[in-house]
């Protein structure tokens, strides 16, 4: 367990309500935009945070280290989700229409690796507002690929980890990651161009105002 | 890398969810 965590599970296990405060700072919003993936409407999904954060501290005492204590707080929400009825995820088929054939080779490895799309933006200020558009765009996402993006992409939980939150199999967990990226990408691209458009639009116009101005 | 998590603004919550939670807390610590 790392050194923070250590003193932040010390500081809840004595009772520390600053620690509980701060805890819920950082995590309530990431939680609620995470179970609304997983419940039907955004009141169950605040019902199942509040559930979590109960568990959270009720169950402190055997919180034992073995993860992080931002995994052990998606595995409770997970679990506190799946008792409010949440749907068990489902497998998902290798097929079809989203190009991924000959991607992935027997062994479920990539044939080819994709590109890593997010490494060719050096300029920060680029990298921040693109990270921004990500977050925005991510529910034009269907659910269990906003899932796996969410646990992989924004919260840098590993795949291992990833695939016992959702109950998915490391192949399965791969495809959805594969895919949601792939979707942001074209979903950032059409935006992009579109305000390219937009962009070139505004410049014609005001270059033909500023010819016809007397 | 782009960091998608940077920019998570972590006081990013509403102040009367958090007042709810910590009485939430305290009846649960007195529970």
């Amino acid at each position: 367990m790392a050194d923070s965590d250590a003193a932040l599970v010390d500081a809840l296990r004595a009772g520390d309500e600053a620690a509980f405060v701060s805890l819920v700072r950082m995590y309530h919003p990431r939680l609620l935009r995470f179970a609304e993936t997983l419940v039907p409407t955004r009141a169950v999904a605040e019902e199942v945070v509040q559930d979590t954060w109960l568990g959270v501290v009720r169950g402190i005492h055997k919180f034992e280290g073995r993860s992080s204590v931002r995994t052990w707080l998606f595995r409770v929400l997970v679990n506190r989700a799946r008792s409010a009825g949440a749907h068990e995820p489902r497998s998902v088929p290798l097929d079809h229409e989203d190009a991924l054939e000959g991607r992935f080779a027997a062994n479920g490895h990539w044939s080819h690796p994709p590109d890593a799309w997010s490494e060719r933006v050096d300029s920060k200020l680029v990298a921040d507002q693109l990270a921004k558009r990500v977050r925005a765009c991510l529910p034009q996402l269907p659910a269990s690929q906003r899932q796996v993006m969410t646990l992989r992409d924004i919260e840098g939980i590993d795949a291992a980890e990833t695939c016992e939150l959702l109950g998915v199999s490391v192949a399965n967990q791969r495809v959805l990651l594969h895919r949601a990226r792939s979707r942001m990408r074209s979903i950032l691209e059409v935006e992009l161009s579109a305000s390219r458009r937009i962009s070139r639009s505004a410049n014609t116009a005001s270059n033909i105002s500023r010819r016809s101005a007397p | 890398m782009i960091d998608i998590a940077g920019g998570i603004e972590p006081d990013d919550l509403e102040p009367d969810v958090l007042g709810d939670l910590v009485s939430l807390y305290r009846r649960w610590q007195s529970d």
